[in-house]
C-alpha cells in the first residue's frame, strides 16, 4: 500500500496538471469535463443512489488506468451506501466489506488516499487482496470524501491491471475528489432531511388513527383523552396487537358502522 | 444540540407511531443535524413543517438555547409532494454566517428542479421557538380525537370533518376542543 497526499513523497514528485505531454493535456480535459458533468449532475433531479453512481462514473473518466469505481458512504461509522460504477466493482466491495478489510476501510478511516498497484501482493490486506486479485483487479485507489473535520464516506477507483495508477493519476484523483466531496455531501444533506420528512409525515398520519380511536373510546365512555389512551393500551396488551393495529380496526368497525347507517337511510 | 424532555418524548411517540422497527426519528433528527453542520459550519439549527389536513406541525431543532439570537442568514425551500408531504410544508435552515446558505441554496435548487425564488434567502431569522421542540402536536391530536367522536355519532370521516368546519366559529382546534370538553363525562347507554 501507498500513501499520498499533500507532504508525501510522491505528492511532492507529480507534475503539475497541464504541464507538457500530450497525454497530460488529454487526462486534464479528462478531469475538465468530470469536474463540469459534476457541476451539472443536480439539474437531473437525481436520489442519492443515483447520484453517487453518476459520480462514480465521472471519477472513472476522471482518473486515467481506471476501469471502475465505487463509493461508499459512511452513517454512524458503518457503510451505508455504497454504489458501483461496475458489476465487478460490486463484487470487490462485497468482499471487502465482507471481511471488513481492503483500501476504501483504510482510506475512510484514516482520512488519506491509499493506493496499491499489486492487489494480490500487497501486505496492507491480507485477505481482501488475493481474494480480489483472483478476480483479476490488480490496482486500486481509495480517496477519502471530506467535509471538514468529517469523513463522509471514500471512492475506490479500479483497475484490472498492476501498477495501472502513477502518482499523475493519483493526484487527478485528489483533485476530483474534493468537489465530488460537496456534491456528496449536499446530497447527503437533503436526501436526510427528505428521509424526516417523509418519517414525519407518516408518523402523523399513523397517530391521526390512533387520535381517532381514542375519539371513539371517548365517545362510548365519556372518558378523558388520557384515560382512552389507557384503555387503548389494555386492549392492546390483551389482544397481543400494537396499539396502532388495534386503533385502526376500532376506526375501521365505526367507519364501517357509519357507512352501513348511512346505506340503510 | 438537546434532544431530550418533551421533544424526546415527542419523538418517541412518533417512532412507535410508525411502527417500524428500523425507524427511529431522533436518529434521523440527529443524522440530519450532523451533515447539515458539516454541510454549511456555522449551521444553528432547522424547522421542518409538516401540514396534514390543513394542521401544520413545526419541528424546531436548535443547536443551544443561544442559537435563535446568532441566526444571521436563512434559507427556506418547500417540501415538494415527493417526500408525500401537503401542501405548504417547508423546511427553514438557520446559520450564524451571513451568505452561509448561497452555494447550499443553489444545489437544493439545482437538485430538487426548484425555482431560483423558490428557496427564500434571510426571509425567516427569527425561528418560532426559543428551544428545539414539536408544535402542533396537541392541536392535531385534539382535531382527530374530535374526528374520532364525530364517527362514531355516525358521522363518515370526510362527514366529521367538514362538521368540524362547519360547527367552527372560532377555529378548528377550539371547535375541537369543545367537542371534546362536551363528549367527557357523558358516557352514553350501551357504550362498550
Amino acid at each position: 500500500m501507498t500513501q499520498t497526499g499533500p507532504g508525501s513523497p510522491e505528492h511532492g514528485d507529480t507534475p503539475p496538471p497541464g504541464s507538457g505531454t500530450g497525454r497530460s493535456v488529454a487526462d486534464d480535459e479528462d478531469l475538465r469535463e468530470s469536474l463540469a458533468d459534476l457541476s451539472r449532475l443536480a439539474t437531473a433531479r437525481l436520489d442519492l443512489r443515483d447520484l453517487l453512481t453518476h459520480v462514480a462514473g465521472f471519477a472513472v473518466r476522471a482518473i486515467p488506468g481506471a476501469d471502475g469505481a465505487g463509493l461508499t458512504l459512511l452513517e454512524n461509522d458503518r457503510a451505508d451506501t455504497i454504489v458501483a460504477s461496475a458489476e465487478f466493482v460490486r463484487e470487490v466491495d462485497a468482499i471487502q466489506y465482507g471481511i471488513g478489510e481492503g483500501p476504501c476501510i483504510t482510506a475512510a478511516a484514516e482520512r488519506r488516499t491509499v493506493h496499491s498497484a499489486s492487489l494480490d501482493k500487497d501486505p496492507a490486506w491480507p485477505r481482501f487482496g488475493p481474494q480480489v486479485g483472483r478476480l483479476g483487479v490488480h490496482s486500486v485507489v481509495s480517496l477519502p470524501l471530506l467535509a471538514g473535520d468529517s469523513v463522509l464516506g471514500a471512492m475506490n477507483v479500479y483497475a484490472r491491471a498492476e501498477n495501472a495508477f502513477d502518482p499523475r493519476a493519483v493526484e487527478l484523483g485528489e483533485l476530483f475528489a474534493v468537489p465530488a466531496a460537496i456534491s456528496v455531501q449536499n446530497a447527503q444533506a437533503l436526501a436526510q432531511a427528505q428521509r424526516l420528512a417523509a418519517q414525519l409525515q407518516s408518523a402523523l398520519t399513523h397517530r391521526a388513527s390512533i387520535d381517532q380511536a381514542l375519539g371513539i373510546l371517548m365517545s362510548r365512555s365519556g372518558c378523558t383523552p388520557a384515560e382512552a389512551f389507557d384503555r387503548l393500551r389494555v386492549m392492546s396488551q390483551t389482544q397481543n396487537r400494537k396499539a396502532s393495529v388495534v386503533a385502526q380496526q376500532l376506526l375501521d368497525e365505526a367507519v364501517a358502522r357509519a357507512r352501513a347507517r348511512h346505506s340503510a337511510d | 444540540m438537546d434532544l431530550s424532555g418533551t421533544l424526546a418524548a415527542d419523538l418517541t411517540t412518533l417512532t412507535e407511531a410508525l411502527g417500524r422497527p428500523a425507524a427511529d426519528l431522533t436518529d434521523s433528527v440527529q443524522n440530519l443535524a450532523d451533515s447539515m453542520r458539516s454541510a454549511v459550519p456555522s449551521w444553528l439549527g432547522l424547522t421542518m413543517t409538516i401540514v396534514l389536513d390543513g394542521l401544520p406541525l413545526a419541528l424546531t431543532i436548535l443547536d443551544d438555547s443561544a442559537a435563535p439570537h446568532r441566526v444571521a442568514t436563512s434559507a427556506a425551500l418547500p417540501l415538494t409532494s415527493d417526500q408525500g408531504t401537503g401542501p405548504g410544508s417547508t423546511i427553514v435552515f438557520y446559520a450564524g454566517t451571513p451568505g452561509a446558505f448561497v452555494d447550499f441554496a443553489a444545489d437544493l435548487t439545482f437538485a430538487l428542479s426548484l425555482e431560483l425564488d423558490d428557496v427564500a434567502l434571510d426571509q425567516h431569522l427569527t425561528p418560532p421557538r426559543e428551544t428545539s421542540g414539536l408544535s402542533g402536536l396537541t392541536d392535531a391530536a385534539g382535531l382527530n380525537q374530535a374526528i374520532g367522536i364525530l364517527i362514531d355519532r355516525g358521522r363518515t370521516q370526510d362527514e366529521a370533518t367538514a362538521e368540524l368546519c362547519r360547527l367552527t366559529q372560532v377555529d378548528l382546534t377550539t371547535t375541537a376542543k369543545q367537542i371534546i370538553r362536551s363528549t367527557s363525562r357523558q358516557p352514553r347507554p350501551g357504550a362498550a
